[in-house]
């Protein structure tokens, strides 16, 4: 009995002496076992949440943002380098932590009850100091395991800050490119309705209307953007394709749409003043239907720029036909009629005219809102000869009674001195831009025998001197860079349009990209 | 339908990639030293 105690005490003193001996091989072993679980963890979790292979098993997307455009967000999915990516990476960091922990409590606890818990006898020596050693191995081999996580994971934030880097510097160059093709070609947008300049057009989704202020590329897309309601993909760029989506004033307070296709052509502003009654959107109107009609005879090609001039247009061709009066322009601040015009040669240009009701221009707080005319570089004046008092005067009774309700209500040199103070106020000097006077209702003038002797420029200025415009004839000279005065009826009878028109529309296009030529 | 699949699968993809090449790379390194 004694010799045999001796010979387990031996054994178990040999045993141990091995264990010792080995005990770095062993703990080894069990450490590279549990490293080697801790891996294939991590890259089971990372996969799961990324839905490799099974897509079902990824992390549901992030909610889209609400339309909320005060802390600049957009009503798009974010790209996924811009937030997903991260939310990825810490979703899967805390859910291997968790596992993890998970894993290593079990292992521990089944290690212990299993190897190590009981009493201490010579013959369950041997197990459980093999069951201290497993354990001793799963702390060193979820340690190193740990470690090698660390690694990893620095080498995949690391990697998503490259990929971000690469993409921001995508994103920088593409801006920049579209930004200097805009600046190389001379284009600058500007709002029809609330005039001012814009940077780069808010889009609308096609699908669900979402207002989309900054489409370009950044952290909801390179090259395309997905919009909120999941069904549309849109071009963050005017190069990409922006340009055929509807595009809107991105300015909080206007929101209004803009012309088709903005963005890719150059804008010309026209602006119209005159007085009340003097017959700006006759002229405007006959202006556009000799563009219209001249198209065909090889001129330039018209196309209304949004379905508001379309609508608007098409309302007043039948007015103006038929020779009857058109109705009163609203005193609000009114919106361009918008139109390309394409040359021969295929130039383009968006042409703005704005045609605003004369009581604007009478007082100066309201003409100041008229922030279109500093983009202006040619203006057009609409004067109605019958508002000038030495003409009316020398009229006869029954034809002032006649020509009452045609006549516009102030006089012409009040209109232009209030134009041209605001103008001045605007920060814009006239000496650079070009002045076309149309005197309109000639064709009434003729009438009664009072119409100017000649129909060009020199002659009509005379005239105007004549009847006691001379200071207004003076102020113009002298502001103006470029003046030249029309004869204009704009009431076509018979159909045909007065001659004067198009001299009026040659003219004012003349030293534009697409200049215009009557047809012979 | 995920709407980041693509990336999801590229962004696992080269992570797996980088993180053979960073361990590869470490472990040519230690033998190199012995």
């Amino acid at each position: 009995m004694f010799a045999v105690m001796i010979l387990q005490v031996l054994l178990a003193i040999v045993v141990i002496a091995l264990l010792v001996l080995f005990l770095p091989v062993i703990s080894g072993g069990f450490a590279l076992y549990h490293a080697a679980r801790c891996i294939r963890l991590y890259f089971r979790v990372f996969a799961d949440v990324l839905g490799v292979p099974d897509p079902a098993t990824a992390r549901p997307p992030l909610p889209v943002p609400r339309h909320q455009h005060r802390d600049g967000r957009e009503p798009a999915y974010p790209h996924y380098l811009f937030g997903p990516a991260q939310h990825d990476l810490t979703s899967a960091l805390s859910r291997i932590r968790a596992e993890m922990r998970s894993e290593f409590r079990e292992s521990s606890a089944r290690i212990w009850g299993t190897w190590v818990a009981g009493q201490w006898e010579p013959q369950t020596v041997l197990i459980r100091l093999l069951g201290l050693i497993w354990i001793y191995g799963l702390v060193l081999g979820t340690a190193v395991g740990t470690f090698v996580l660390v690694v990893v994971t620095l080498v995949q934030v690391s990697l998503a800050v490259v990929l971000l880097v690469v993409i921001l510097a995508i994103t920088f160059a593409l801006r920049g490119v579209d930004t200097a093709l805009l600046r190389l070609r001379r284009i600058r947008i500007s709002c029809p309705r609330c005039y001012r300049p814009i940077s780069y057009p808010a889009y609308r989704c096609p699908t669900c209307g979402a207002l989309h202020r900054d489409i370009r590329p950044g952290r909801y897309g390179v090259l395309r953007r997905r919009c909120r309601c999941d069904q549309q993909w849109l071009p963050t760029l005017l190069l990409l394709g922006s340009h055929r989506l509807t595009a809107c004033c991105p300015h909080p307070d206007c929101e209004a749409q803009l012309a088709d296709r903005s963005g890719t052509a150059t804008e010309l502003t026209l602006p119209i003043f005159g007085g009340s009654n003097a017959g700006k959107t006759r002229l405007m109107s006959v202006l556009v239907m000799t563009l219209v009609d001249s198209a065909d005879a090889g001129g330039l090609s018209v196309e209304f720029a949004d379905e508001m001039t379309d609508r608007r247009f098409r309302q007043l061709v039948p007015v103006i036909t038929a020779g009857e009066a058109t109705r009163r322009t609203v005193t609000e601040l009114p919106r361009a009629y918008s139109f390309y015009l394409t040359s021969g040669r295929g130039t383009r240009r968006l042409v703005h005219l704005f045609d605003t009701a004369g009581e604007r221009f009478y007082d100066s707080d309201r003409l100041e809102e008229l922030q279109y005319l500093r983009a202006a570089r040619t203006f057009l004046f609409v004067l109605d000869p019958l508002s000038v008092d030495q003409l009316w005067s020398g009229l006869s009774d029954s034809v002032r009674t006649e020509f009452e309700p045609l006549r516009a209500q102030r006089s012409p040199a009040f209109v232009f001195q209030q134009v041209l103070q605001n103008v001045e106020a605007m920060g814009m000097d006239p000496k650079r831009a070009r002045l076309a006077i149309a005197v309109t209702k000639t064709d009434l003038l003729a009438a009664v025998g009072v119409a100017p002797a000649g129909t060009d420029s020199a002659a009509i200025e005379e005239w105007l001197d004549e009847l006691g415009l001379d200071h207004l004839v003076r102020a113009v000279r002298h502001t103006f860079g470029s003046v030249r005065y029309f004869q204009t009826t704009a009431m076509p009878a018979g159909g045909d349009q007065d001659s004067g028109v198009p001299g009026l529309l040659e003219w004012m296009l003349a030293d534009s990209p697409v200049p215009w030529r009557a047809p012979a | 339908v995920d709407l980041y699949r693509p990336w999801r699968l590229a962004y696992f993809v080269v992570t797996v990639i980088a993180v053979v090449t960073v361990v590869g790379a470490v472990l040519l390194f230690a033998l190199s030293l012995r």
